[in-house]
Formats: structure tokens, sequence, C-alpha cells
């Protein structure tokens, strides 16, 4: 599914870019320019980028480090996830009648 | 390994309460992304029709407010999965195969095919051909909209759980059939009925936004033309929505009767059912629904119950007491009682435990395992029913459901003469100098249409409760064995930063908004 996304994109930029402007350049070359140039002329892109990147910052470094660790992998052996399971959704009847 | 302590009841609640406020956040950015590539859609094949200038600069002024929006709701849903793993840990393992393929080609499809047509969109005004920008602009659009197709199909799974088995070796279930989960019909009412009335929410905006304008005597050329387009985009979405939203009535009364019971405040069901237009329920209180008395000041549309959920006005509609004391359906199918749920789900628990030891144990050939197999698969239907100790547990909290489903249908019509009323002044009267009270409405719609749709979404996870998959696992065994403590500290956490957010977007979508589109082109 990744490899297709990837060659729909390449290929309908190519189709696109192709032949419309810089007929010279390379499609790379093509593909790179219009990325190059558009975050080059960005003006509220820069403020919309920055709030992206610090709340990309938050979201992965500190709240998935710090914060939300996977629970199963921190408390089942690995590859004994299933056991874990099992034993948490079988005693958990007795814990709740508690 | 953990030390298997008392599930904490506070930590259950936490942690609903958490995964609430992030949906709920996260669902602000969506629905207006959703509305705004319609909007943006259609101006910019307005400019590719006809060449002009005046489109073009409508279609980036646009394009810019849905790249703000788009920009501050990046990645907030992907704290709802961060959540899965860790305070939801037995149901993550628990829906794994299922949930995997949807949010994984959510995320390839959310990646690759947004940021591709997003950059077109933004950077390639002067780089590729106007039809070509134009198919960027419609397909991030269509990205979008394709994205919200998967997470909601991993939704309706868990509110109608089909196309898979459930494998005790792995203590997992299992997808056995792809096109079941992907193309459920739950699924397709679902994602009918939320796109449409996102569709709504991108309407109101533009026409909210169209509306300062003209207050201010501003752009009264986009304005105008603008509200000509959103009004008809919200006229046929809010139609739409209420059509869809017929339709998903119809399919609740089926999967999840529980769940229409409450939204109505119906305790004892039958035929010809009235639909309760308003009455008076304590917001704060469960009521006593084994009583069986109707609520106060009940005023009702006579069989339009019965019309919503069975499409006939004599249909058969179950209340809360006879869901749970068990009935029988007009086809002569009988539906177990609570009582009887709950013994299966226990016998399913303990064939489950018993399956597995002897699974695991040297001196069983085989046939023990079997026959608490075939117990397990018997009962498996019912096996979330073995956590409910009390069959009150498995009556969802009425006046929320009650309330938030009044409120959204009643916006929901409020929006349907709205936008008629809209029309009416962009075609029979001049929209420029409509009276103040429309322009202002306009903008008082905004919050309206979002507490709407936010009361859509609670009417859909309140009222399934206490379940995470229907009949399969409650919360109180879905949730993992942590402290509620370390739960706390991040629904704060998420509470200053979702709301340190939304006053940053709304901050640079109101200087956008003053600011205008940009005439490069006159």
């Amino acid at each position: 599914m990744l490899f297709f996304w990837c060659f729909l994109d390449i290929f309908v930029l190519s189709l696109h870019i192709n032949g419309y402007t810089m007929k010279k350049a390379g499609f790379w070359h093509r593909v790179f320019d219009l990325y190059y140039d558009g975050f080059r002329s960005m003006t509220l892109g820069k403020v919309l980028w920055t709030v992206i990147l610090i709340k990309l910052f938050i979201i992965f470094v500190v709240l998935k480090v710090f914060f939300f660790p996977d629970f199963l992998k921190e408390n089942a052996r690995e590859g004994e996830e299933s056991d874990f399971v099992a034993t948490e959704l079988i005693n958990r009847v007795e814990e709740l009648k508690d | 390994m953990l030390n298997l302590l008392s599930i904490d009841a506070s930590m259950i609640e936490w942690s609903r309460a958490q995964f609430a406020l992030t949906a709920i956040y996260h669902w602000l950015f969506v629905p207006l992304t959703l509305g705004l590539a319609v909007i943006m859609g259609i101006v910019e094949t307005c400019y590719y029709r006809t060449r002009k200038p005046f489109w073009k600069d409508a279609a980036k002024f646009w394009q810019k407010l849905f790249g703000v929006n788009f920009a501050m709701g990046v990645a907030t849903g992907i704290i709802l999965e961060f959540e899965f793993g860790t305070n939801w840990s037995n149901y993550s393992w628990f829906v794994g195969d299922i949930f995997g393929a949807p949010l994984a080609v959510e995320g390839i499809v959310a990646f690759f095919m947004e940021s591709t047509f997003v950059a077109v969109m933004f950077f390639g005004w002067k780089k590729v051909s106007a039809g070509f920008h134009l198919a960027s602009t419609w397909l991030t659009g269509l990205g979008a909209t394709i994205s919200a197709w998967w997470i909601l199909v991993a939704n309706a799974w868990m509110q109608y759980p089909v196309g898979c088995e459930f494998n005790p070796d792995t203590m997992r279930n299992e997808m056995v059939s792809f096109a079941e989960v992907a193309l459920s019909p739950f699924a397709i009412d679902k994602f009918c009925h939320t796109v449409i009335s996102a569709w709504i929410i991108g309407a109101v905006f533009v026409v909210a936004v169209s509306c300062w304008f003209l207050m201010k005597g501003r752009e009264k050329k986009l304005a105008m033309e603008s509200i000509k387009i959103a009004g008809i985009v919200g006229l046929v979405a809010s139609v739409g929505a209420a059509l869809t939203g017929h339709q998903s009535a119809a399919r609740v009364a089926e999967v999840q009767p529980m769940k229409l019971a409450a939204m109505e405040a119906l305790y004892n069901g039958g035929v010809d059912q009235s639909l309760t237009g308003i009455a008076l329920i304590n917001p704060f209180e469960q009521p006593d629904y084994e009583k069986g008395e109707e609520a106060p000041m009940k005023i009702a549309v006579p069989y339009a119950l019965s019309i919503l959920a069975t499409n006939d006005p004599h249909g058969y509609v179950p209340g809360i007491n006879d869901i749970l004391n068990g009935y029988t359906k007009p086809d002569g199918t009988v539906e177990l009682s609570m009582d009887e749920k709950i013994e299966r789900g226990k016998k399913a628990i303990e064939a489950l435990a018993a399956y597995r030891q002897a699974k695991f144990a040297s001196s069983d050939d085989g046939s023990i395992a079997a026959s608490h197999l075939k117990v397990l698969q018997e009962n498996m239907p019912y096996f979330g029913y073995g956590y409910i100790r009390d069959k009150g547990e498995l009556v969802p909290f009425v006046p929320i459901n009650f309330y938030a489903f009044r409120v959204m249908v009643g916006v929901g019509c409020l929006l349907i003469l709205f936008f008629m009323v809209v029309l009416f002044f962009v075609y029979k009267k001049d929209i420029t100098a409509a009276p103040k009270w429309l322009h202002w409405s306009a903008i008082i719609m905004v919050p309206l249409a979002y507490i709407a749709s936010e009361s859509g979404w609670l009417v859909a996870e309140f009222g399934r409760q206490p379940w995470t998959i229907q009949d399969m696992l409650p919360t109180c065994a879905s949730v993992s064995n942590l402290q509620s403590s370390s739960v706390i500290i991040t629904f704060f956490i998420f509470l200053v930063l979702f709301t340190t957010m939304l006053a940053v977007e709304i901050n640079i979508l109101m200087k956008q908004i003053k600011k205008g589109p940009e005439h490069e082109n006159n």
C-alpha cells in the first residue's frame, strides 16, 4: 500500500509538473523546486510550521516518552503479552467484585 | 509482572474523561477541515471554469484559512492512539488485529495523499497547470475524507463488531473478513452522517466569515459569492444530515437498542411509539426507569419514534426495562434478559480461563481444552457481560443522551432554517443589505453548529456505555491497571495544551480573516 501511494504521488506529479514549467529540468529537480520555492516564500506558513513543530515535539518527545509508555511493553514479557492480557481479563472479574 | 491490584474506579472515569477530552478537541479541527475542503474546491472550480482573478483570490483566501485549521489539527488524533496503548492496554490488545488495518491505511493515506496534494495546493499555483492544481485541491479534501472513513470504520466496529473471530490463544480478535469490517452498514451510515455534518460546519464558517465582511462593509463580492456557495452546500448538507441521521437512528435501533432507549428516555417500549420533543429530566441524576413513569412536561410527536426506528408508524421499539428483562422482537426472535446475558458472559470467561489452563497443561491430550473452547465459542457473543455486576450498569446515563440528542436535532433543524433564510436573502433580496440580525446570527451559528456536532458524538459514545466494544468488552475490563493519578496529570496537561492550541488557532484565524484576501491578480 505504501509503495502504491509513493508510486501514485510520483506518477501524478510527473504527469503534471512535466511539460508545464522548467521543461529542461529533471523530474526530481522540479519536485525539489516545488517544495524549495514553496517553503522559501512562505509567510503565514512559517508561523504554522513553527506551531506544528512545537506541537509535534510536545506530542512525540514529551508526552509519548514521559507520560504515555506502552503499558504492555512495560509490564509483560516480550512474546507473552497474550498471557498477560489473559490474566488481566480473567482476574478482572474477581477484582471488580471487591 | 505487575501486581494485580483492585482496579481503581476513578481510574476508569479519568481514562474515559481524558479520551473524551482529546476526542472533543480533535473534533474541533476535523469537521472544519472536511467542510472547508468542499467549499474551497468549489471556489477553485469556479476559477478553473471562468479564469477570473476574483475566483483565484477567493480560492486562495479560503485555502489559507483551511491551511491554518489543517496545521492546528495535525497530529491531534495521534494522542488518542497513545491513550490506547497506555490507558486502554487490554482493549488495545483485544482489538489489535482489527484496528491495525484501518489505522494503517488511514496513516498512509493521510501522510502520502494529503501531504503531496496539500503541498501542490499551497506551493503549486505558479508551478503546475490550473487543472492539476484544481485536482490537487479536490484530492486534498478527498484524502482527508478517506482518512475519516478509516477512523470511522474503526469506531463503527466498536459499536457493531463484525468480520472478526476471537482467538483465545492470542487473546485477540482476528479479522476474518476485511470487507465486512470496512463496509459494515454501521460504518457506512456513520461515515455519511459524520462527513455530511462536517460539511455543515464548513458552510456555516464560510457564511459567518462572509457576513462579518458584510458587517464591516468589506470584500462584498467575495462575501456574496461565498455565501451563495456555502449557503447551497449548507442547505444540502443539513437536509442530508437529517436523512442520514434517520438512517443512523434506524441502525442504532437495530444493533444498539439500549442507546436509542436512553436517547429517548423510553423506559417501557411498545408499538406506535411517539418521539419526545422535550420533557423534564433531571440532568444530574439517572431517572428511576424501573418505575416506568413517563417524564413530566413531555411533548411528543405521535408515531415518530416508531417511524425513526423502524420506518413503520406502528413499529415496535423496546424500552430500557424491556431490554433489561428480555423481549420478543416482531420477527419472533427472543432477546435474552440482561441477567441471562450476564450469566452467559461469566460462563465465557470461566471457559476462557479453563481453556487456557488445559491448553498449557501437559496432561491434557487436547480433549479437555476442546470442550472448554466449545463452551467459550457458544458464549463468546456475551463475553463482556461477564464483567457486569448489576444489570443497572448496562443502562447508559440517560440525561446526557436525552439532552445531547435534542441539542443535535434541534440545532440541525435550526441550521436548515438558517440556510433557507440566507439563500432567500441571496436570491430574493440583497444579502449585502440584509438586516444585522442575520449577519450576527450567522456568527452565532458557528459555535452552535459545533455544539450540535459534538453532541452527536456524545450520543454515539455515551449511548454505548458501558461498552468499549459492544457486548464484548466493557470499559472496566478494557482499562489498564494504572494509578489514576498518572491519568489525572495527563488529563490536565491535555487540557492546557489543547486550549492553548485552540486559542492560537482562533488568534491566527482572526488575524487572517481581518487581513482578508490578497488581490494580487487584480
